[in-house]
């Protein structure tokens, strides 16, 4: 670890210790209330959604028509399979099992590319045919690109979190079964962009 | 690695100097920077108003032209509401005292904190990017609450103030969250959720808006954003879209957000009294879970800042009951701060005389709330200045006078020195009586019909509108003898003891200034913060 | 075991195995009943599926089953808050507000229907290879109102529209 004792004390480096297992309860329900306003903020979207749907019904009918429901349902069991291999990930974490925590984070991250990549030819597909914000787009493809957007940022989001995580189980050795809440929290994370996207796809791909 | 070395006393504010500082996660230092923070932009703020209001000063178009009003009437609010109001107390007074109220040595994520704190610094530098570039095209002129169409169509800088926004939100969001865990996990041994402070209630009220309300404006914001880079359609009728959506949706949250404006300001009221009538509040399960009630029932009432949009029959009175129901819990606290002054032994200093102040203030704000709530008469005082008068008795009166209150009452604590009693009572009158005379006014001004954001108006108009801004220069002036005291006290004050005014609250059991880690040893606490001679009811 | 942890419960494997099956059978499920037509009952199924494959996440691979009543009312109460937004934007839009009555909107033409019926053959270049067509036309054909046939550039909504032809928006 850096020495960082040359800081103040009360400065970034130099907090003052709190017990581990009150530390660990304390990081779940931050990152639980965090993930409340994640919902929120997808709320918000899905209440566009439905707004527009009840206005537009036969435009979101032929542009959900457009959109591959095949690579949809793909994209929905791969980030399933993601969330599994995260959740035990999480397992390996708690019982202090360091290979098979990092093998299962990584295969979270070969999940979240396999869904990146299949996200990429369907919006390549799409632009091909000139819908995107800013060329000549209507609304159902508005929300669509505005949800799966926002949802794909998050999922980058959620990659780095992992990536950080398998760092530091691999470089530093950090989780074992007294310190696992980094994992079980971003673990938290990885599981509410599956939520998420268990939402998206059948309002957007199926209805 | 932590500092348990404290055997001598060293108050928080040192060491000084800008890494110790700008990096640190200690809750104090990042109060004060907050407080440093949010009254730069209440001066900015506020000048915006004077300038609106000395272009009011008489008919006819003295010192800007009509975009220029509105440019300056939409500074006004966007910097009072984003960089001001909304941080307030919370970032301010509750950082600072959140964790010594309940006995903790900060809060449950310090360096969360001062990330809170570096992305509202970072908010605030995008929403004033918007000012780089000639006026007259740059400046918003939108109103702050960007409505569409217009805030699509419009050439001003609508994104950076926007995007700066959306920024501030996540600000809010962190110090929520961080509150609500801090009060659910880090109490005191002993200090149960009913020996509380109420002002940790009204935190813990006001924070759980902040998490829920947040996000939704944040979503709006970004689409509206979105719309006006890549015209997605969502808000404007040509392209199909719904600008009263919009509407719905800014409101979801602002309405909200005006509680977190006003909760902790009453949380500080509810501080004040008992302090200085020398008796317990009286009772504090009812304002307590009033508090918790407000929360809760804000979300359902947005519907009334959209009464004549042309919404359903079944919507408008479905609202406007709504809103009658939000303000009952109010009126119960209310009414239990005025049984808390009732044989009391009451000394009326500064902060006293801001408590008071804001009962009455904000008994107005309410009051003037009901013509606005009920159908039939919202339909008359939609958009006039009544709907002003109303939010600047709840904004101002209520919430500034309760943070000025509040500086008053704990400057000693934050910083070890005690003002001057005479020119802070000074401060309050001129303030007092500068505010009623500018927003008093305003009130018949609306019931007349004066539109809102209107750059000039009609003759007959003209005496309110004139006495109304010289009471608003008074207004000001009022603010620089405030704060001239304060912070003369800061640097030259005399100190201050452990506890001047005898407050049985576990923040004043500590050396003022309080130690960088506020407790050697958590204390155990057996008993409730208003133990004035009373049990615990 | 979990009972002399200090901190976090273990779960199965088997419980995991377990959800994750589950999780794929409702996909399925999801998919297949979208390709039937119950009318407005798709939404419900939709949505209520997703419910149950989200409920399922939350309370096995988010060891919901172990939180607090705290933390659970931090996954209660945003839903309850969505639900009432819905509600009170259905509220006025629904029950005849004059403003937002449907037959005064007109979206914005959409070139999705011009070029439907060209649009079966070109590659998405999905990795599966073979695309939605099938199932896409499942969709559209049934639901009638698609505006393909109508062939000029008016809007979906085309039975409102159809007396106010190419007048465009009101």
């Amino acid at each position: 670890m850096a020495n960082h004792s040359n800081w103040a004390p009360g400065t970034f480096f130099h907090l003052h210790e709190e017990d581990p297992v009150e530390e660990y309860e304390n990081f779940k329900l931050g990152m639980w209330i965090f993930l409340a306003t994640e919902v929120l903020l997808f709320g918000g979207l899905f209440a566009v959604y439905f707004v527009m749907k009840w206005r537009y019904p036969d435009l979101f009918l032929a542009g959900a028509a457009q959109l591959n429901a095949l690579l949809g349902t793909g994209n929905t069991l791969v980030l399933l399979c993601s969330s599994f291999t995260m959740a035990l990930a999480v397992d390996a974490a708690q019982r202090g099992q360091q290979k098979k925590l990092v093998w299962n984070l990584v295969l979270t991250l070969a999940f979240g590319t396999v869904f990146l990549i299949i996200k990429f030819f369907e919006w390549k597909a799409k632009i091909g045919h000139g819908w995107f914000p800013g060329l000549n787009l209507d609304i159902f493809f508005s929300i669509y690109f505005m949800t799966t957007g926002l949802h794909l940022l998050h999922v980058l989001v959620g990659m780095s979190f992992i990536g950080l995580l398998l760092y530091r189980a691999v470089v530093h050795k950090r989780y074992h079964e007294e310190n696992f809440g980094g994992v079980e929290i971003g673990g938290l994370y990885w599981h509410l962009v599956d939520v998420i996207w268990i939402f998206l796809f059948p309002l957007l791909y199926l209805i | 690695m932590s500092s348990t070395e404290t055997q001598e006393y060293s108050p928080y504010l040192q060491p000084g100097g800008f890494k110790n500082w700008f990096f640190t996660v200690d809750h104090k230092r990042i109060g004060l920077m907050y407080l440093y923070a949010i009254l730069f932009f209440f001066i900015i703020a506020g000048v915006c108003g004077l300038i609106v209001k000395a272009e009011l000063l008489a008919p006819g178009m003295q010192f800007v032209d009509y975009h220029g009003y509105n440019v300056f009437f939409t500074l006004h609010g966007t910097i009072m509401v984003f960089l001001f109001i909304v941080p307030g107390i919370p970032a301010t007074l509750g950082n600072f005292l959140l964790p010594l109220m309940i006995g903790a040595k900060d809060v449950a994520f310090p360096r969360l904190n001062l990330l809170s704190f570096w992305i509202y610094v970072l908010g605030a530098f995008v929403v004033i990017l918007s000012l780089i570039g000639p006026w007259d095209e740059a400046w918003l002129d939108t109103g702050w609450t960007f409505y569409t169409p217009y805030s699509i169509d419009s050439s001003t800088g609508v994104i950076p103030v926007t995007l700066g926004a959306f920024i501030l939100g996540f600000s809010s969001v962190l110090t929520g969250l961080n509150f609500v865990v801090t009060i659910h996990r880090m109490r005191a041994p002993g200090m149960t959720w009913h020996r509380m402070p109420l002002f940790v209630w009204s935190l813990y009220s006001a924070s759980l808006i902040q998490i829920l309300a947040t996000p939704v404006v944040g979503i709006t914001l970004l689409l509206l954003i979105m719309e006006r880079l890549f015209g997605i359609g969502f808000f404007s009728p040509e392209l199909g879209g719904d600008p009263i959506m919009f509407e719905n949706f800014f409101w979801f949250y602002s309405h909200p957000v005006v509680y977190i404006m006003i909760l902790p300001a009453m949380g500080v009221v509810a501080e004040i009294l008992p302090v200085f009538s020398k008796k317990a509040i009286f009772g504090y399960r009812a304002i307590a879970y009033s508090s918790i009630a407000i929360a809760l029932v804000s979300f359902f009432v947005w519907g009334h800042h959209l009464f004549v949009s042309g919404m359903s029959y079944w919507s408008r009175w479905i609202f406007s009951l709504l809103t009658f129901a939000v303000a009952i819990p109010t009126a119960i606290k209310v009414f239990n701060w005025i049984a808390t002054l009732y044989k009391g032994s009451v000394k009326m200093d500064s902060p006293m005389l801001y408590a008071c102040g804001f009962i009455f203030l904000f008994s107005i704000a309410g009051l003037t709330g009901i013509p606005l709530a009920t159908l039939a008469t919202d339909v008359h005082f939609h958009d006039t200045y009544f709907v002003v008068a109303h939010f600047h008795y709840t904004m101002q009166g209520g919430t500034v006078v309760a943070l000025v209150g509040g500086l008053h009452f704990w400057w000693p604590k934050m910083y070890g020195r005690m003002y001057n009693e005479l020119i802070a009572k000074v401060g309050f009158w001129l303030l007092f009586l500068g505010f009623n005379a500018t927003f008093m006014p305003m009130f018949i001004l609306g019931y007349w019909g004066m539109p809102r954001r209107y750059a000039d108006y009609m003759a007959e108009f003209a005496d309110l509108h004139f006495a109304s801004s010289l009471g608003a220069m008074v207004n000001g002036i009022a603010y620089i003898v405030i704060l001239g005291n304060l912070v003369y006290a800061a640097f030259k004050g005399r100190a201050a003891g452990k506890n001047p005014y005898n407050s049985l609250s576990l923040e004043w059991s500590i050396p003022s200034p309080p130690p960088l880690t506020n407790f050697d040893e958590i204390p155990t606490v057996t008993t409730w913060t208003y133990g004035y001679g009373e049990e615990n009811t | 075991m979990s009972s002399d942890r200090k901190m976090g419960h273990v779960q199965d494997f088997k419980v995991y195995v377990g959800v994750l099956l589950a999780l794929f059978v409702l996909t399925v499920v999801t998919w297949a009943a979208s390709t039937v037509h119950f009318g407005i009952w798709n939404n419900v199924i939709a949505v209520g599926i997703a419910a149950i494959k989200a409920s399922l996440v939350i309370y096995f691979f988010m060891h919901g089953r172990y939180e607090k009543q705290e933390t659970w009312a931090f996954i209660y109460y945003p839903m309850l808050l969505m639900a009432f937004l819905l509600g009170g934007l259905f509220l006025d839009y629904a029950t005849g507000s004059s403003r937002t009555n449907k037959e005064n909107y007109q979206a914005k033409p959409t070139s999705i229907t011009l070029i439907h019926g060209e649009d079966k053959s070109h590659g998405e270049a999905a990795p599966a290879g073979n695309h939605a067509a099938p199932s896409g036309d499942g969709h559209t054909a049934p639901a009638g109102d698609n505006a393909a046939p109508s062939g000029d550039h008016a809007a979906p909504a085309n039975d409102h529209a159809t007396p106010a032809e190419d007048g465009g928006n009101h």
